[in-house]
């Protein structure tokens, strides 16, 4: 086995010591239990396996509706809430202290003086952290998978894209943590600076999408807001707003691009994944949206154009890049640091 | 085969706040023997082991270890080192770090060869299977002996490796140790433990301030304040002990202790003795132990300065 190998063999076993590690394992594998459990019939959607039975015009065996309602479950539900912010939140704690941990006086030594470089003992120790968010959207991706497949015939490769976007977007946050732990040598303050971080910059990329919708997405739809009384008025539609919020879209979308993107992961998603080649795919659909359509009635293409170009106005290659990039600053500057360091 | 496992010169380090913990170290090991560092705490002692394992970058380094400049990390397949307060992770069985150390260092270890370190240190029995945070301290100890050696190295270190094991575990550590040192393994141990240092030496060297104050053979550096000591029956008088104080020596009730190898003053000593019918039981050559040489090298001279360093 290479050494990088037994480095991530030990971060596997560390991880399967944790109690934590479990609890997230069992919630995964029960949130994607009752995910599986969603099935379609002639007459409607049931749940648990059929212990719970909806009519639905809408959502039944064979409609196009039932298969997006099932995909969106997995990339606008699961994704960003379950995947992307319970596990990452549950893999910073878990694994926050393997950094700390390591470099400690007496055990640091002991892997510093094997032969391999500094530089592969960081990246098998980093590598070996992300095992935890794999372990969980792995599996659960599998699930989704063969629900797919099973139920709808569709053997939908495209859905695995959720692997690297989850792990990556866990790493993105673990960085900063890294980052800190290793300068510091405190869990708690890399757990701090992560959580921080990570808040700031979800808190741009939701600053960034109301002001986008504020600044192009409305004017395009014909409404201009009217911030005094709290109303909008209907008006010819124009390609973007005339006041402020054009200017302050652009500061949130360049400060927003310097930063780690985890909020678009379920976006991202929408994009990636390939489905039937006359529905259009994911991008621009939401839940809801689906959840209380009539069937008779049918969204405006212009509407749906619109919101559709807002879903995809980040291209997933320039999130990803941008993100990645600030990663490999980030832990580019902790791997310096755990290099140059004496301990 | 090289002469010398370690043979470093000048070796500095300063840390930040411009601490000087080493101050132009100069030692050398000599092949297949027991090598101890001593040195009072701050001295430098575990800088010292950390810059040979890599651990901690110096200041300024010449000098090779088993062949290769000092910091050539494929060179440490040879070695093997215990950390002192080594912490191994805790999820891990005793096995499982020995197997852990093999595969850091690029060897493949089966099941057997595990078995034999383990037995080797006096760990098999069970406790091997059980986690290591379950462990006392001396069984960490005996792991940690035992993954140093699980690369089968030409030079072992050891960082204060009795620290937590029990008399019987030292007993078969020292006796693991020079059979190590019989098979060709250079062992370099730092540790406090002046009387199990001295009874498994071959050489030292003491470390004060950064800098060595003594270095060599453990009987030549001992031999230098050889001296003779004369046990009588019963106590010596008042007038035979005053005698024997004027000619330079040092009398304690039936107890007469000369200074120096040279055996002339003894026979003046054993004349006077005889001439007054004083009985004498025993005359026996005295070594200056390793604890009386380190007092003498390490001991703060009135009015010097020293500037605490890390240790």
């Amino acid at each position: 086995m290479s050494v990088l190998g037994v480095l991530l063999l030990d971060s596997f076993r560390m991880l399967r010591a944790r109690r934590l590690f479990w609890v997230v394992v069992a919630l995964s594998g029960l949130i994607g239990l009752i995910y599986a459990s969603i099935g379609f019939d002639q007459d409607g959607v049931s749940v648990l396996f059929g212990l719970l039975a909806f009519e639905s015009e809408l959502f039944r065996m064979g409609t196009a509706e039932a298969k997006e309602l099932y995909l969106l479950l997995f990339t606008n539900v699961i994704i960003p809430y379950w995947l992307g912010l319970c596990s990452i939140v549950l893999g910073l704690i878990s694994c926050a202290s393997i950094f700390p941990e390591f470099i400690q006086k007496g055990s640091i030594d002991f892997a510093l003086s094997k032969p391999p470089s500094r530089v592969t003992l960081f990246l098998g120790k980093y590598l070996g952290s992300l095992f935890f968010v794999l372990m969980q959207v792995l599996p659960f991706s599998v699930i989704v998978f063969l629900s797919l497949g099973l139920r709808f015939g569709d053997w939908n490769m495209s859905l695995f894209w959720a692997v690297p976007l989850v792990v990556l977007s866990f790493s993105f946050v673990y960085a900063v943590h890294v980052l800190i732990a290793v300068w510091s040598g405190s869990t708690i303050l890399g757990l701090f600076a992560a959580l921080l971080v990570w808040g700031g910059s979800v808190l741009v990329e939701w600053a960034e999408e109301i002001t986008y919708e504020i600044a192009y997405s409305l004017p395009q739809l014909g409404y201009e807001p009217d911030w005094k009384e709290g109303d909008h008025e209907e008006v010819e539609p124009r390609e973007s707003s005339e006041d402020f919020t054009v200017t302050l879209h652009s500061v949130l979308e360049s400060t927003r691009l310097a930063l780690p993107k985890t909020r678009a992961v379920g976006a991202q998603m929408r994009s990636l994944i390939v489905v039937d080649e006359n529905s259009g795919g994911l991008a621009g659909k939401s839940l809801l949206a689906l959840m209380l359509r009539d069937p008779i009635d049918e969204i405006p293409e212009r509407q749906s154009e619109i919101v559709k170009a807002a879903d995809q106005r980040h291209p997933v290659w320039k999130d990803l890049g941008s993100s990645f990039l600030y990663e490999l600053a980030v832990a580019g500057l902790a791997l310096v640091i755990f290099v140059r360091r004496d301990f | 085969m090289a002469e010398f496992a370690v043979d470093i010169s000048g070796v500095e380090k300063t840390y930040r706040g411009k601490i000087q913990a080493l101050r132009g170290i100069s030692l050398r090991v000599p092949e297949g023997s027991i090598f101890g560092l001593l040195g009072p705490n701050g001295a430098g002692k575990s800088t010292l082991v950390k810059i040979l394992t890599t651990i901690i970058r110096p200041t300024k380094c010449s000098g090779i270890l088993l062949g290769s400049p000092v910091g050539h990390k494929p060179t440490l397949r040879k070695v093997g080192y215990l950390p002192e307060h080594s912490k191994f992770p805790a999820y891990l069985t005793g096995r499982q770090v020995i197997g852990y150390a093999a595969g850091l260092g690029g060897i493949r270890v089966n099941s057997g060869e595990i078995d034999n370190l383990l037995d080797m240190v006096g760990m098999a029995g069970g406790a091997e299977d059980r986690m290591i945070k379950t462990y006392s301290k001396g069984m960490v100890q005996r792991i940690g002996i035992a993954q140093a050696l699980v690369n089968s190295p030409r030079l072992l270190i050891l960082d204060e490796p009795t620290d937590g094991v029990d008399p019987e575990g030292r007993y078969h550590m020292r006796n693991l140790l020079k059979k190590l040192r019989d098979n060709g393994v250079t062992v370099f141990v730092n540790s406090h433990l002046l009387g199990e240092l001295e009874t498994l030496c071959d050489s030292i060297a003491i470390l004060k301030a950064g800098k060595v104050v003594r270095q060599g053979a453990l009987s030549e550096l001992t031999s230098d304040s050889r001296g003779f000591q004369v046990n009588i029956e019963g106590s010596l008088s008042e007038e035979i002990a005053s005698r024997i104080v004027k000619l330079g020596h040092s009398t304690n009730g039936g107890e007469i202790t000369l200074q120096g190898a040279d055996s002339g003053p003894l026979q003046e000593v054993l004349d006077l003795l005889r001439a007054a019918g004083v009985v004498i039981l025993e005359v026996s050559r005295s070594h200056q132990s390793l604890e009386d040489l380190f007092m003498e090298s390490v001991v703060q001279m009135p009015g010097s300065k020293e500037k605490g360093v890390r240790s």
